[in-house]
This record gives C-alpha cells, sequence and structure tokens, in this order.
C-alpha cells in the first residue's frame, strides 16, 4: 500500500531555559494512505510534538517528513503553505475564530486560499450540512457545545479538501457520548472522503474504536507500532500495558472483581472459544465439570480491563452464565 | 450664589463653552485618528516580532520597542516644547489648535502602539496555530485572525486613547491653542473665575463619560464571546 506520509529519523529537541529537552528521537513512521493511524502514549511522551513536526508547526531538528512524496523540511515557506492546504488539523480546544460565526469559520480556509466569497459559502454549507450542523451557520462559537464546536473544526479542516486530518487530542474535552459521536463523524470521513486520518490520544479506547494501526509513544520513543488488534492482544512495551490498564485499580473500581466464575453446559470448547475469540489470555484457577460438561469454571480475569469487557460482552452474547468474585487462594 | 454663576453663565459664555466643546472635540478626535494611524501598525510590528509572535525579529522588535519606550518616557509638556520645530515645519506655524495637534499625536502614538501590542497578544495561540495549520500567510493571520479577534480589545483601548488625549487637551493654551481645557484653565488660574472653571471642567467630564460609555457598549456589542 502506498504511503501518504514517511517520519524518518525525526529528532526534535527543544532548547528550554534548564537546557536541552529531547522531545522525540529517532522517530520511523509511515502512514498508508486512507488508514486511520493512532498515536498514543502518556503525557508529556512527545505526541503533540510529533503531530506538530507533520506540518511543521514545530520545525523538526532533524530527520525528513515525506508528504505525499515531497520532503516538508526542504520546501521553501511558499510550497509549505500550499502543502498544509492538503494536510488539515483538529485540536482538543476546538481553536474557532470567536468573532465569526460557524458558517465564517468554515470559510476561513477558503478564504486564504483564495476561493470567491459566494463559492466558498456554498461550500461551507455543504460541510455543515456533513457534519449535521446546517441550523446552526449563523451561531458564533460561544453558542455552541463543545462537541458542535468540535464538529464545525471537522467541517472547516475539510473545506480544502485534505489528504490527511490531523487530530491532536480532538475527543479529550469532550464528555463520553460526543466522544463518541465524533469518532463516529472521523470514521465516516475516513470511510467516504478517503482521507487518512492521524489521531493523538492518550485514550485506549479511542484507538479501539476507530484506528487501524498504532505506535505507541514513550518518552520521546515509539516503543511499540503495529495492527491495533494485534498490539492490544499481545502488548509487549511497558508503556503499552500501562495505557491499556492504566492501574490495576481502575479494573476493580469498576465493580469488577479479579476472577469469572462461568457455569457450562456442555459446551466442552468454551475455554478456546473464549480465548479465540476475545484474543485474551486466560488462566483457569480451578474447575468443577462432571462427566457430562456441566459445572463450573474459575477463572483469573486479564488486567486489561477492554479485554474484561470483551469477555464479559461474548459471554452475555452466549447467554452463558457467569458472576465476579473474589478469589482468595 | 447667583453672582457666583452670573458671569459664567452669560450668553457670552455660553458661546464659548460651545465653541469650547467643538474645539476640544477636534482636537481629542483627530489626533486620536491620527495615533492610531501610526499606533496599529507600530503595535502589530511590536506583537508580531515579538519571540512568541508569528514572525519573530528581535532586532526589529527591540529597536522599536526602544523607540517606543523613549518616547513615552518624555513628560508631555517637555515632548510640546521639543516638537516646535517639527510642529513648524508641518503646520507651517507653532501655535494654535492645529499647531497642538502635532505634540499630541506624537505622545500619543507610542502609547496606542502598545496598547495596540497588548490587545494582539491577548488573541488564543491556539486559534493563530489553527489558522497557520491552515498554511495561512503573517499577513493573512494579521488581517482575517489578529485584528478582528483583538476587535472588542482595540475598541476599549482606544476609548481610553481618547480619554488620555482628552487629559492633554487643556495644555493647548500653553501654544495659543483654546478648548474646554484651556478655558478652565485660563479663567481659574489667571482670572480667578472659578465658576467657569467648574463648568468648562464639568463638560471635560460629561464628554469622557460619554467616550468611555460609547467605547465599553460598542467593544461589548462587537464581542461574539460572550
Ligand atoms: N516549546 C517547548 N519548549 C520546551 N519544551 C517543550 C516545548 N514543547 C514541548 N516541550 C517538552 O517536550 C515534551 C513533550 O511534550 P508534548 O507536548 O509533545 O507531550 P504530549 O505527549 O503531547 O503530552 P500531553 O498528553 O500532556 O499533551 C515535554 O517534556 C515538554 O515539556
Ligand atoms: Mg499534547
Amino acid at each position: 500500500m502506498e504511503n501518504i506520509i514517511e517520519i524518518r529519523q525525526l529528532n526534535k529537541t527543544f532548547d528550554d531555559s534548564a537546557g536541552k529537552v529531547v522531545a522525540l528521537d529517532d522517530i520511523n513512521i509511515s502512514i498508508r494512505k486512507g488508514e486511520i493511524f493512532g498515536i498514543i502514549g502518556l503525557s508529556g511522551a512527545g505526541k503533540s510534538t510529533l503531530v506538530r513536526c507533520i506540518n511543521l508547526l514545530e520545525r523538526p531538528t532533524r530527520g525528513q517528513i515525506i508528504f505525499d512524496g515531497q520532503d516538508l523540511c526542504s520546501l521553501s515557506k511558499k510550497q509549505l503553505l500550499a502543502a498544509r492546504h492538503s494536510m488539515s488539523m483538529i485540536f482538543q480546544s476546538f481553536n474557532l475564530l470567536s468573532q465569526r460565526t460557524a458558517l465564517q469559520n468554515v470559510c476561513f480556509p477558503l478564504e486564504i486560499t483564495g476561493v470567491p466569497h459566494s463559492q466558498a459559502k456554498e461550500k461551507a454549507r455543504e460541510l455543515l450540512k456533513l457534519v449535521g450542523l446546517s441550523e446552526k451557520e449563523k451561531n458564533y462559537p460561544s453558542q455552541l457545545s463543545g462537541g458542535q464546536k468540535q464538529r464545525v473544526a471537522i467541517a472547516r479542516a475539510l473545506a480544502t479538501q485534505p489528504k490527511v486530518l490531523l487530530c491532536d487530542e480532538a475527543t479529550s474535552a469532550l464528555d463520553p457520548t460526543t466522544t463518541q459521536s465524533i469518532l463516529e463523524l472521523l470514521t465516516q470521513i475516513n470511510q467516504k472522503m478517503g482521507v487518512t486520518i492521524i489521531v493523538i490520544t492518550h485514550e485506549m479506547k479511542v484507538i479501539e474504536q476507530i484506528c487501524h494501526r498504532l505506535a505507541v509513544v514513550d518518552q520521546s520513543h515509539i516503543v511499540e507500532m503495529g495492527q491495533v488488534q494485534d498490539v492490544f492482544t499481545r502488548p509487549r512495551a511497558a508503556a503499552t500495558k500501562q495505557l491499556l490498564c492504566p492501574t490495576d485499580s481502575a479494573l476493580f473500581s469498576e465493580g469488577g472483581k479479579e476472577c469469572l466464575e462461568i457455569q457450562t453446559n456442555d459446551n466442552e470448547t468454551l475455554i478456546s472459544d473464549i480465548v479465540l475469540e476475545t484474543h485474551s489470555r486466560l488462566r483457569i484457577l480451578s474447575a468443577d465439570i462432571d462427566s457430562s460438561g456441566k459445572g463450573s469454571i474459575l477463572l483469573r480475569l486479564p488486567a486489561d480491563p477492554t479485554a474484561v469487557r470483551r469477555i464479559k460482552a461474548y459471554l452475555d452474547d452466549r447467554q452463558i452464565s457467569y458472576k465476579e468474585v473474589n478469589y482468595n487462594a | 450664589m447667583r453672582e457666583f454663576f452670573e458671569t459664567a453663565l452669560s450668553g457670552q459664555m455660553l458661546a464659548l463653552y460651545g465653541s469650547d466643546i467643538l474645539v476640544t472635540l477636534y482636537m481629542t478626535l483627530v489626533s486620536t485618528a491620527m495615533a492610531y494611524l501610526i499606533g496599529i501598525p507600530l503595535g502589530i510590528i511590536l506583537s508580531v516580532t515579538d519571540k512568541d509572535g508569528i514572525h519573530p525579529l528581535s532586532p526589529v522588535n527591540k529597536v522599536l520597542g526602544f523607540l517606543v519606550n523613549v518616547l513615552r518616557s518624555v513628560p508631555f509638556v517637555i515632548l510640546l516644547v521639543m516638537a516646535l520645530p517639527l510642529t513648524k515645519v508641518l503646520v507651517g506655524t507653532k501655535i494654535g489648535n492645529t499647531a497642538f495637534l502635532v505634540p499630541l499625536v506624537l505622545s500619543a502614538a507610542p502609547f496606542v502602539a502598545r496598547m495596540v501590542e497588548s490587545s494582539i497578544k491577548e488573541v488564543d495561540k491556539g486559534v493563530i496555530e489553527a489558522a497557520q495549520s491552515m498554511g495561512s500567510t503573517d499577513l493573512q493571520i494579521i488581517m482575517k485572525v489578529l485584528l478582528p479577534e483583538a476587535k472588542p480589545s482595540l475598541i476599549i483601548g482606544g476609548a481610553i486613547a481618547m480619554t488620555t488625549i482628552l487629559g492633554y487637551t487643556p495644555l493647548a493654551q500653553l501654544v495659543g491653542g483654546n478648548g474646554l481645557g484651556a478655558t478652565a484653565v485660563q479663567y481659574g488660574v489667571y482670572r480667578f473665575e472659578p465658576a467657569i472653571m467648574y463648568i468648562a471642567s464639568l463638560f471635560l467630564i460629561i464628554i469622557v463619560q460619554i467616550l468611555q460609555e460609547v467605547g465599553m457598549s460598542l467593544s461589548k456589542k462587537t464581542d461574539k464571546r460572550i
């Protein structure tokens, strides 16, 4: 598959008053055309710096950013501005112009690329319709909810028909329901318009829901990269494990217990089915099954809460009864 | 009491207040407009070339900042005297209301520049960054982001600048100019007619109040953030 962006040996060092801060070190990522690529990491890992290097809001100290075949670092200022027209960005804080209406905000990128006013307005209306905000075109940002603001920002980002959409913590300021709807919108944009999307987040559920591949950034380095499925089921780096399961207590505070007692009837392959379907590792602590296959099995749950959720969903689907218990060995 | 106000409210004096109000407004409005003509570009350059600005340019910023500070630290009365040769060149005479505009503008422009600079620096960094990510040129950012986003704050700054300039207008009498302030000083200090001084000052206070009020409500009306 063709690569739309190639980040090669990227290094970014900040000159701080306290000395040099290495924010990114030897980052290599190839982003494929049409995919949704997630970049996840804990706070301060360097995610924002990385995404800002992709459109050169931050100039890399070393390395190359190849976008659509051209090395951005080697472009003249004019060429770089032109390249940015095909690479849009949305932000955690939305960053809409406060003195412009929703419609005028969407018109902004068209104005700066010299699209005639009436044409820009028409295009902006189309985009507001796409994000479901047609009736809010005259509202100022202060008259919109967070989710609506992000929709306007997305419409604005799409105005110049970009090839890539960069999202820096685009849902981090939103509640779960709104996050859900924005993620659905992004998926829809990816599928219908073929826009490559790069999602920066510190939330695994965002990655799990919309990304195809991901890279885990920890302390300025990429510590893990691959298909979301693979990384989720077989996390190798410590940072990935930590992101998958922020703290053990988080799992238990969900009302979850550490073990699951499953009642089986005659389903001989139940355990292997669970493992295969949910891509989780399980440990059988004890089993009490009679010759007909009836009985109970006590399983140690994996540490990853999303894996636990998958297991429970699988059991619920098949109407297999279970109860959560604490294991006192 | 009646006596006290008799001359102060004579027909002749009322006519004088009338013309003084017009002269005061003329001096204030014209010099504010000219101060902004100079101050806005200066303020923009100061904020844009700042190290956190959209186009950092340290030498320009330092030199301009220094000049502005020097001009701002010269007391107005002294500036008035120092500007006399320049006034002569620009206006053709060193005296009168129009001649007085030169030192007024000279003193207000750097003040306005600093106000414009601080209004622009208040603009949300994120919004500027968004505009940059869309490939805006620096000029587009100035015209389409910085100035429109700073508009409410710029309007308030305008009202403050006008009030400050108004506060300097009594000194017009030093160069043979007139206006409410000059009248107040003339009659209050030299001719000892305190009633006239009070009435002229009252008009000044009313003008300041109106300017402030108009400025504030205009700013509130244009501001879409609330
Ligand atoms: N302009 C700057 N000057 C100096 N240091 C910086 C600058 N920007 C970022 N850094 C440093 O680089 C590192 C990475 O910062 P970055 O903002 O990329 O982290 P992040 O992963 O986006 O974190 P968060 O999840 O909190 O947004 C941090 O140590 C930060 O202090
Ligand atoms: Mg960040």
